[in-house]
């Protein structure tokens, strides 16, 4: 910039008084009127692209909610059929058939035996079967740790022993006897009266 | 003006050096932490499990199967805030641990985390539903196949099962484990407010599902043989036992109990020693069943007839040992089938005599001892049979009534079932078609070789000597195995196990067994049962016997065999 020589300095000068001499060119018809148009064109044009593609962005989210919704959709019902199709399994499971059948009061034939249907000849021993044939379809309960089992106390209560009045003679009676034990009897002798009480008051 | 200029230029290069170092920076130096972090910000990978390959019985009926499960997953970004109140939600409805879901709820920086795997379908679903219901967002389910076997415990001892990490843990799972698992796929796909974005990046490695393995066990059969058998063993307090039923023809195996046995839905709750098919690993001393084999190659040797006159001692010295009865006797007269009808362990002895110790063996060989029969099961055993060149008297006279030998059930069965079929040893299966083990190895009926043991004539006399053993008045086990109206040959075991602190027979335990087949002039089926260690008063007959009985009615039964209707050989016990 600061190297420019004094000589393009001039020409440049020069360029000027040249086109100072140049005669004014006639207005062209380029007015304002014929530019509107295009610019309304324009302006059209980059409207609708702008919408369109708000429309086209709105359209596709639209669609990716309805995909993921049909998307559950589906696996709700695919989780459906497979909960049918396996309590289908669980219903023609060999051991259900069999619990079913037990409960209609069949057993397990004794043995095989055949009858023709064309002849009505019967092929085989057709046997009663017997308790003896009986079969177990379930595996017995776990036994009851013996620490967990209610120790039965059985009383025998006299009758006529049911009043408050004979049970505190009892109670005299039996702690004179020993202690313990006719503590307990008494507990459970409560404990019996109460139920009496309550479910059977006639008895 | 000149100064403006520099100034200008000045700033526009320091500008443009920092955007370049900065380029330098973000591209060269840490452009994998940072792809890492666009990638959690807005990308999503899943895999994609492979379907596990079904294990159906022989009509198509499924033992185990894998169902669809779903994998619930979270986008932390927007269950963070109100990770308690999801994760009291899901442990609710799921029994998750409230901790382990609180924490993956609100991994930082995350917009993905596993809150659970593999749970039903529908469970899932409602958990996820109750969670949306309450007002919290975020979470998603995707497939996650499931293992689930409808049976419980039906045939659990041979599809073994699929353990909490989803590995293996026993049984056709795990021998079979490259058929059945497949080939898991995956998925990359952008995300943006927890919904997937349209045109977004996206890739996708679609999951190779697992074969089908095709059983030869009918599970009707199969369910009642597991009940049979675990009725006999609770009642005679046993250790343990195993049932076997064979298909005579094609060596197919229509059933394989054992007892104790596992629940496939919750294996780790058995002890690791009921996991797995004792009736092909469980290895014992066959007892007097192994007589059939003995009198076959005697017979096929024409040593003997059914009626060969044998003068029974009440018992034998045999190098400084006795051989004794099981049964108290003087010296008794008995045919040869009598010997097998009484199980004298004496007139099985006298009569092995005849022939030498590798002709013995080498039937024995034939019959399929000593070798493992090759099912498809892990830990398959083939039991013991030592070289017959180096068998002493004593070894021979063992032998010959099932002592110093060892089987398995399958062994036994398959060596009976040769009987049974003429003659012709049928190696047995338990794969229908065929199929690749993960050795390698391809086992299944398709593969079924067979080969001659004993001439036609041979097995006919031995099966009319054993169904002296089942017809009441003659044989060890008259009143509980015979089928009134069917022709049943059959043969006792007792087999006596060392044990206790001495390790020797007097501290040690009984193993009882029956091998049989039905109806004997054409047999369907052979059915060996064994029940080892029982407590108190038990006896092949008494104990393995109705178990037997019980099978083989049943599959007479399914399978519509008619009695033939012939009469048995008039055959004398005595002479």
């Amino acid at each position: 910039m600061s190297a420019l020589s004094p000589q393009k300095a001039l020409s440049a000068k020069k360029l000027i008084s040249v086109r100072q001499r140049l005669a004014l060119v006639p207005a062209t018809g380029r007015s304002s009127a014929s530019r509107t148009p295009f610019v309304v064109f324009m302006v059209v044009l980059l409207i609708g692209g702008v919408v369109g593609l708000l429309a086209f962005n709105t359209e596709m989210q639209q669609r990716s909610f309805a995909a993921s919704k049909l998307q559950r959709e589906a696996t709700a019902l695919v989780a459906k059929r497979q909960q049918l199709k396996m309590s289908l399994q669980e219903l023609n499971s060999p051991q259900h058939l069999a619990d079913a059948a037990s409960k209609l009061g069949m057993v397990v034939p004794a043995n095989p035996a055949f009858v023709s249907l064309t002849t009505g000849k019967i092929t085989g021993d057709p046997l009663m079967t017997t308790i003896g044939d009986k079969m177990h379809f379930h595996a017995p309960a776990a036994a009851k740790p013996a620490n967990l089992k209610r120790k039965a106390r059985i009383v025998t209560v006299r009758p006529g022993a049911r009043t408050a009045k004979n049970n505190k003679n009892n109670r005299a009676d039996k702690a004179n006897k020993s202690g313990r034990h006719g503590a307990a009897s008494t507990k459970s002798g409560q404990r019996t009266g109460k139920k009496g009480a309550t479910h059977t008051p006639q008895r | 003006m000149h100064l403006r200029l520099r100034v200008a230029l000045l700033v526009i290069t320091m500008l443009l050096s920092l955007f370049g170092a900065r380029l330098v920076q973000l591209q060269g130096l840490d452009s994998q932490a940072y792809a890492a972090r666009a990638e959690a910000a807005g990308f999503v990978h899943v895999d994609l499990p492979a379907e596990r390959g079904d294990i159906v019985d022989r009509t198509g009926k499924k033992l185990a199967e894998s169902v669809a499960g779903l994998m619930i997953i979270a986008d932390p970004k927007w269950t963070a805030p109100d990770a308690s109140a999801i994760a009291r939600i899901l442990s609710d409805k799921l029994g998750l641990d409230y901790f382990k879901t609180l924490k993956q709820l609100a991994l930082p920086g995350k917009r993905f985390a596993y809150v659970a795997r593999r749970i039903p379908a529908t469970k899932a679903t409602k958990a996820v539903a109750a969670v949306e219901k309450a007002g919290y967002s975020g979470l998603e389910t995707r497939n996650d196949p499931l293992r689930t076997y409808p049976g419980d415990d039906l045939a659990a001892n041979l599809t073994g099962f699929m353990n909490d990490d989803n590995q293996p843990s026993a049984g056709l799972e795990a021998s079979f484990q490259n058929l059945l698992q497949g080939q898991s796929g995956s998925e990359t796909y952008e995300v943006g407010g927890g919904n997937r974005i349209p045109l977004g990046e996206n890739s996708e490695v679609k999951p190779i599902n697992g074969k089908t393995l095709h059983l030869t066990i009918d599970s009707d059969a199969q369910w009642f043989a597991q009940r049979a058998l675990r009725s006999a063993v609770l009642k005679s307090k046993a250790a343990s036992g195993s049932a076997v039923a064979i298909d005579r023809r094609t060596g197919q195996i229509m059933a394989l109990a054992d007892y104790p046995t596992v629940d496939a839905n919750d294996g780790g709750a058995s002890p690791k020693r009921d996991w797995g098919a004792r009736g092909v690993s469980a290895v014992y001393e066959p007892g007097s069943v192994e007589k059939v084999l003995t009198m076959s190659a005697l017979i096929d040797r024409h040593k003997v007839v059914p009626r060969t006159k044998l003068v029974v001692p009440p018992e034998l010295h045999v190098a400084d040992r006795v051989i004794h009865d099981y049964f108290e006797h003087g010296t008794i007269h008995l045919t040869l089938g009598g010997v097998i009808a009484l199980s004298s362990n004496i007139g099985t002895v006298l009569a092995a005599r005849h022939i030498s110790s590798p002709v013995l063996g080498g039937y024995l060989k034939k019959f399929g001892l000593g070798a493992v029969p090759d099912v498809g099961l892990p830990a398959e055993s083939g039991g013991l049979l030592s070289d017959p060149s180096t068998w002493t008297e004593l070894t021979h006279s063992n032998i010959a009534f099932g002592q110093g030998v060892a089987v398995t059930a399958v062994q036994m069965a398959a060596a009976v079932n040769t009987v049974a079929n003429g003659g012709v040893y049928v190696q047995p299966s338990l794969i229908l078609g065929k199929a690749t083990d993960k050795d390698g190895v391809e086992v299944g009926s398709d593969l079924t070789t067979t080969h001659r043991v004993v001439a036609p004539r041979t097995a006919r006399l031995v099966t009319h000597m054993m169904e002296l053993v089942t017809t009441p008045g003659k044989g060890t086990a008259g009143a509980t195995t015979s089928i009134p109206g069917y022709r049943v040959a059959g043969k006792t075991g007792t087999a006596q196990e060392p044990g206790g602190k001495c390790h020797c027979y007097a501290q040690g335990f009984y193993d009882v067994s029956f091998a049989g087949f039905a109806p004997a002039d054409d047999p369907r089926f052979t059915v060996y049962v064994v029940i080892r260690h029982p407590k108190g008063a038990s006896s092949g007959s008494g104990t393995a016997g109705p178990v037997f009985r019980q099978i083989m009615n049943h599959l007479l039964q399914k399978y519509d065999v008619p009695p033939t209707g012939t009469a048995p050989p008039n055959l004398d016990v005595y002479w």
